[in-house]
Formats: structure tokens, C-alpha cells, sequence
């Protein structure tokens, strides 16, 4: 049984939505980083 | 198809930009060959994250996960490869804590299987690794030369060369310290030019609906998260990566870097949960090229670039020419320091290498040759996949004494290396790749069974395993672990305390 079609859309546009909130976070940690030097 | 001229020039621009970060970054903060190899910890959780990411996401992910898509499962193989990449970054945590408690002055895996195992072992381990590393390396060189020859009809050998000279120029400058810089700086932008690009292909290509009704209609089986082959092949790679990743000195250097227990935790829990929609979406592109009809057999390596040239916008494809240099030299730095830092660090126990200096021009010297090598093999033209499938399997035959030896006193080393080779044997004899050299030993040909992969990758890992684990029972030997700390100790204490300790090395008595 094939996966759904919503499926399949929450699998393209839950990993692009994962790796933008990764690239956030790193920005995120930099940039405290950087307030605190 | 992108112009040559634009995509060169956009390459040499990107490789030009991140060498001179590399240089510019590292200029004064390589002090000693300490620095080069290890920069002990001296990241926090940003840089931890962000030079995980880089190192262990290279060029190959538009390649294999793709290629993995099309043509060896579908969906669920492309979860499997997904879920794979992960289960080492995780696995790191527990043994990365462990190892930095037993050998804090440690540089790698290959300097504890000396001191805990023996020469024999650590001679075995030592090869194993380098090797797979050394194919990592080519295997990236030869993914970029690939895809840009295909995405913008640039010859193999001049992007290998242009590549493999300007990742050699900062890495062997700057070493780890300028390696971590970049990498932390090309995560940040391949983070969201890779959802981005993603993103704008899914809407060119009409939208997640539409790929799944074609793909769909084409071939169900792609879409079905059941479909044997494709759990088959979800299931060994997760071993394949996994044996592989525990070898890769780059991630053990990584381990050492990062200033704290919490910090590694941290990094390496979000670099796992991070591979996964990467390497998710760089496969579903497999689907999409076999979904569309684009896929022949002599064409499911480059499944990922079939869409870009034959579907996507040409400023869809400028955007992939980017990511892949990007990729490419974020893995590619790791890899040539990786493999420049073992070999180093193994050397100044054999040779006489008299002071620090000395062993830092060795350590360039090291990184000039394999770089060398790389470029070469990089502009044959090779198949990504079977490169790298190739050396995970000899890491998955040898990986397990060497964890289990890190909690285990009573494991001695005849019993690691019996359960290795015995893990080796059972791989190779399933292994389809290596069939027709096995197959020139005289009287094997009848006895071996059919070739498949699966037996291949879990025989080794599960026969190497209940190996060492009955080696492990009826282990006489008392290691004492605390040895490691006084056997074990950087070039800096070595060349502080005692001129002559340098020359043999970090390892002392």
C-alpha cells in the first residue's frame, strides 16, 4: 500500500521546514555567542 | 543544461572565497601540530554542529540516496539511508564520552586499538581506515567532477583539479582549525540553499500532489513504504554507514574538538536529526526521476541531476552547481585532514621526526599526496555508490571488537582480529562486488552462495559481533583502561616535557 498523498507532502515540506530550523538554530547559537564575547 | 562558462567561473568564485576564509582564519592560530590535527576543545555546540553536518554530508548525497531511490527501493530505501546516517552520529555520543574519558590527550580511534589491542590489530584497523577514508575522498572528487560535466559540460579532470587544489591550499595551511572554520560557514549557507533549491523544485516539478500522482502511476511499488527490495536495502546500509562512520578519523578529530561532554551530546544529537530530511530529500529525487521515466540502468547514479537538467529551470540547476561545491569541499577538507592526521600522527612512531615543526611539514606533506591521489581517481568517472559500498564493508567486519573493546578488559587482540576477519570472510562471500575476484581463488567458486547484499553487510556485522562476544567470555586478558591516560598524551606535553618524546610519537610509556 502506497503512501498517501498528504503523507508524502508532509514528508517533502516537513524536511525542508527541519533543515531550515537547523540552519536557525546554529544562526541562533552563533549569534549568542558572538552578544556574549 | 547550465553555460560552462558560468559554472566554472561560478565554482572558482566559491572555491576562491572559502580558501581564503580557511587561510585568513587560520593564519595565527596554528601553533603547533596539536592544533593542525586535533584543536582540542575548542568548539562549542554551533561549530560542533555545524562541522558535523558539513563533514558528513559530501557531494555523495545527490548522488547515492537518489540513485538508492530509483533503483534499489524506492521510499522505504531512501528512509533506511535516511535513518542510517543518522544511527552513527547517535552511536558517537555514548562512545565519543567514553573515549574522551579513557584517552583525554588522545588524537584517534587507531591510537587506542594500539595501546588496548596490539600492533596487529592497530596495523589491521589502521588500513581499513585510511582506505575508506581515501575512497570518501575520491568518491566526493569524483561526484563533482561527474555532476558538473553533466549539469554544465565541465571536463572531469579540470573540476577534480580545481577542487582538490583549493580545498589542498587551506587545509594543509590551516588544517582542522581552518577545516572547522569553513565547514561552519558552508553549513550555513548549503542549510538553506538546499531547502530553498529543494523547496522551488518540488513547486517547478507541480507541487508534492502531482509528483505523487506520477510516481504513482508509474510504479507504485516506489511509494510503498513495505516494498521488500527497498527494506532490504534500507536495512544493510544502516550497517554499511554505520561501520564505516565509526573508522572515519574525521568524526573521532570532531569528538576531541569540541569543548565539553554537553557540547558533544548536543552537536551530535542535532547533526543526527539533521542528516535525515537531508538526505531524505536528496533521495525523493530518485523517485522523481524514476517517477517521470528518466531513469535507465546505465543512468541511476546521476538520477538526482536526470531532474535538474531534463525538468528544473536553469536557475534551479545554477543553485545545484553551488551546492554541490559547497558539499564537496566542506566533506573534502575533513577527509584530506582526516586522512593527513592519521597517518601523522601513526608516522611519528616510526620514523624519526625530531620536533614539532618537522611533524607539522610531514603532516602538509601527507595531506599534498593523498589530495594528489584523490584528484586522480576523482576524474575516472567512477560509480559513487559501489565506492563507498565497497569500503563499508570492510568497515562493518571491523568495527564491533573495536567498540565492545572500549568497556571490555577481558577482550584480548587475537580475539578482536578472529571476530574481524571471521566478520570478513562471511561479507566478501556474500558480496556481490567483489565476486569475481573472490571467485579467481582456486576451489572456492562451488562453495559460495548466492550474492546478495544483505547476507553481505549484517553477516559481517553479526558474525564479527557473536565472534567478539564469545571472545569476550572466554577473554583472559585484564586490560586496564586506566593505562590509556598515561600511554596516551598530546605532542604539546610530549615536546614540553621531553625533547625525544615527540619522536616517538604521542603514544609513551
Amino acid at each position: 500500500m502506497a503512501v498517501g498523498s498528504t503523507l508524502f507532502a508532509v514528508l517533502i515540506w516537513g524536511s525542508v521546514g527541519s533543515v531550515l530550523a537547523v540552519f536557525g538554530y546554529i544562526s541562533w547559537l552563533l549569534i549568542r555567542l558572538r552578544r556574549t564575547k | 543544461m547550465v553555460s560552462q562558462t558560468a559554472a566554472l567561473a561560478a565554482t572558482v568564485v566559491t572555491l576562491a572565497t572559502f580558501t581564503a576564509a580557511g587561510l585568513w582564519y587560520a593564519h595565527g592560530r596554528v601553533g603547533s601540530v596539536e592544533d593542525l590535527l586535533t584543536a582540542r576543545n575548542s568548539t562549542g555546540t554551533a561549530m560542533t554542529t555545524a562541522t558535523l553536518i558539513a563533514s558528513t554530508m559530501g557531494a555523495w548525497i545527490l548522488f547515492s540516496p537518489a540513485e538508492a531511490g530509483a533503483a534499489f527501493g524506492g521510499l522505504p530505501a531512501i528512509l533506511g539511508y535516511a535513518i542510517g546516517s543518522a544511527i552513527p552520529l547517535l552511536l558517537f555520543i555514548p562512545v565519543g564520552v567514553r573515549i574522551r574519558e579513557l584517552m583525554p590527550t588522545g588524537h584517534s580511534l587507531t591510537e587506542f586499538v594500539l595501546v588496548r589491542f596490539g600492533p596487529v590489530m592497530y596495523v589491521f584497523v589502521l588500513v581499513v581506515s585510511v582506505f575508506y577514508m581515501f575512497i570518501f575522498l575520491a568518491a566526493e572528487m569524483t561526484a563533482i567532477a561527474g555532476s558538473l560535466e553533466l549539469v554544465a559540460g565541465i571536463p572531469a579532470w579540470q573540476t577534480a583539479t580545481a577542487v582538490g587544489l583549493f580545498v589542498l591550499v587551506y587545509t594543509a595551511y590551516g588544517g582542522l582549525v581552518a577545516s572547522i572554520f569553513t565547514d561552519t560557514i558552508q553549513t550555513l549557507v548549503i542549510l538553506p540553499l538546499l531547502a530553498v533549491g529543494f523547496g522551488a523544485a518540488v513547486l517547478a516539478l507541480g507541487g508534492t500532489g502531482e509528483i505523487h500522482a506520477t510516481a504513482l502511476a508509474t510504479d507504485p511499488s516506489l511509494l510503498d513504504p513495505g516494498f521488500r527490495p527497498g527494506l532490504e536495502f534500507g536495512l544493510y546500509v544502516v550497517f554499511a554507514i554505520l561501520g564505516a562512520n565509526m573508522l572515519n578519523q574525521g568524526i573521532w578529530q570532531r569528538v576531541y574538538a569540541a569543548d565539553g561532554e554537553s557540547t558533544l551530546t548536543r552537536s551530535f544529537a542535532v547533526a543526527a536529526l539533521t542528516v535525515v530530511p537531508m538526505v531524505l530529500l536528496a533521495g525523493l529525487f530518485g523517485v522523481v526521476a524514476s517517477g517521470l521515466g528518466l531513469v535507465t540502468p546505465e543512468t541511476q547514479s546521476v538520477a538526482f541531476f536526470l531532474v535538474v537538467i531534463e525538468v528544473l529551470p536553469e536557475s534551479i540547476a545554477f543553485v545545484v552547481v553551488l551546492l554541490v561545491v559547497l558539499l564537496v569541499m566542506s566533506s573534502a577538507d575533513t577527509m584530506l585532514n582526516a586522512i593527513s592526521s592519521l597517518i601523522t600522527v601513526d608516522l611519528a612512531r616510526i620514523i624519526d621526526v625530531d620536533n614539532d615543526r618537522s611533524l607539522r611539514l610531514t603532516g602538509r606533506g601527507l595531506t599534498v599526496l593523498v589530495a594528489i591521489g584523490a584528484i586522480i581517481i576523482g576524474a575516472q568517472g567512477y560509480s559513487v555508490l559501489r565506492l563507498f559500498l565497497t569500503a563499508d564493508l570492510l568497515a562493518a567486519a571491523v568495527f564491533v571488537p573495536l567498540i565492545w573493546g572500549l568497556y571490555s578488559r577481558s577482550l584480548t587482540e587475537l580475539g578482536g582480529l578472529v571476530a574481524s576477519l571471521a566478520g570478513l570472510v562471511v561479507g566478501i562471500a556474500y558480496f556481490p562486488m567483489l565476486r569475481g575476484v573472490v571467485m579467481l581463488v582456486p576451489g572456492v567458486g562451488p562453495l559460495l552462495p548466492e550474492p546478495a547484499f544483505l547476507p553481505a553487510f549484517l553477516g559481517a556485522t553479526a558474525v564479527s559481533t557473536l565472534v567478539t562476544g564469545l571472545a569476550v567470555a572466554v577473554g583472559s586478558a585484564n586490560f586496564e583502561f586506566d593505562s590509556l591516560t598515561t600511554k596516551i598524551r598530546s605532542f604539546d606535553e610530549s615536546t614540553t616535557e621531553d625533547p625525544s618524546a615527540a619522536a616517538a610519537g604521542e603514544v609513551s610509556d
